[in-house]
């Protein structure tokens, strides 16, 4: 998904992030992926939503999405589902969140002033 | 604009980009049930703003150039696997053959061991010649296992279905099953010979056997290991 101009620049990487832990609850077709993505975040994050599509077709190419095609409420879709690779990268991908996340916070709360000064 | 107008100007745009047909047909399709929803959601709360159903939809172009984007973002393995793991290994043996000949021929080069000069009394023969039977590891199973662990790695790292690293595997194995070397030192009366080739036989050499096995055990237990860290993964 593009982020729009409303969203920072530094936001790489957190769309796949998205994806893959909102289908690793449920298999999702991509117009209820939207959605969940809406509700998850509260709409802090907007997004065109033609380009979830392209990241999906990718992380399916990646091993790390399956595809097939389903009758979901009457008509057939292409639901989406999290792989056991792409479980891993989940994984992964939410350890170094986590790790970034912390170490940002540290910075902004003065974590700078806490380390030792260097030899002059 | 309408939605078919939308979706055809999107389809324009992705064609202009090059994407594979089979790519921009499913993607067109799946914009196309999403426009839809979009819509029907649109009827339910009354709300006929079908700019807003755009402009959340995105621009064809941009979603075009998004979609361009992320195909490219693809490993070259992942977008052509049966290039990468059927067409190239089948090159990648004469390939490795052809650099251990090499090698070989260069290795006799350098003992001295050449037709029409040959010392078979000498030390450089008598070792040359006690190391024949090994030329066989060198020339044929090691290329076959080193094949296969590349193309294991690949797969790993590239992260395809283990279906293709399978595949890979399968036709390491028959064209390294097959292949056969005849090598005989040249002494004073008669010139060295280096065959290499193809042969399928009914009873195969026990080298023959190790050629095709080996590459088989190689990639089945780079699946094996690939699914038992899926399987850890699933259960974590």
């Amino acid at each position: 998904m593009a982020i729009r101009k409303t969203n920072p620049a530094f936001l790489n990487g957190v769309p796949e992030l998205l994806l893959l832990e909102l289908l690793s609850r449920r298999p999702m077709y991509g117009y209820e992926l939207v959605q969940s993505i809406k509700l998850a975040t509260g709409g802090t994050l907007e997004f065109g939503e033609g380009c979830i599509y392209p990241i999906l077709h990718r992380l399916e190419t990646q091993g790390v999405l399956a595809a097939a095609r389903e009758v979901v409420g009457g008509r057939e879709r292409v639901v989406y589902r999290v792989t056991p690779r792409g479980k891993k990268q989940l994984a992964e991908s939410v350890s170094a969140w986590q790790r970034i996340v912390g170490a940002v916070n540290h910075a902004l709360q003065g974590g700078e002033r806490e380390r030792p000064a260097l030899a002059s | 604009m309408n939605a078919q107008r939308w979706l055809l100007e999107l389809r324009t745009e992705l064609v202009r980009r090059k994407l594979p047909p089979l790519y921009v047909e499913r993607f067109v399709l799946e914009l196309s049930d999403h426009l839809s929803n979009l819509l029907e959601d649109r009827m339910s709360t009354d709300a006929k703003d079908l700019h807003g159903v755009f402009q959340r939809l995105g621009s064809p172009g941009h979603v075009a150039a998004s979609a361009a984007q992320e195909f490219r973002k693809a490993r070259f393995s992942q977008r052509h696997p049966v290039l990468m793991f059927v067409v190239l290994p089948v090159l990648s043996l004469p390939v490795l053959w052809f650099a251990s000949l090499t090698c070989i021929i260069l290795l006799m080069g350098a003992l001295g061991i050449e037709s029409g000069k040959v010392d078979t009394g000498g030390a450089a023969w008598q070792f040359a010649n006690a190391c024949l039977p090994y030329t066989v590891l060198g020339l044929l199973i090691l290329p076959a296992a080193a094949s296969a662990a590349f193309f294991a790695r690949l797969a790993n790292r590239a992260q395809v279905s283990w279906k293709w690293l399978a595949a890979a595997s399968v036709v390491i194995a028959v064209l390294g099953g097959l292949a056969a070397i005849d090598i005989m030192l040249p002494t004073m009366h008669e010139q060295g010979r280096l065959t290499l080739g193809l042969s399928f036989s009914r009873y195969p050499s026990a080298s023959q056997v190790l050629q095709f096995v080996l590459p088989l055990a190689i990639c089945g237990w780079a699946i094996w290991r690939q699914m038992r860290n899926g399987r850890q993964m699933m259960h974590a």
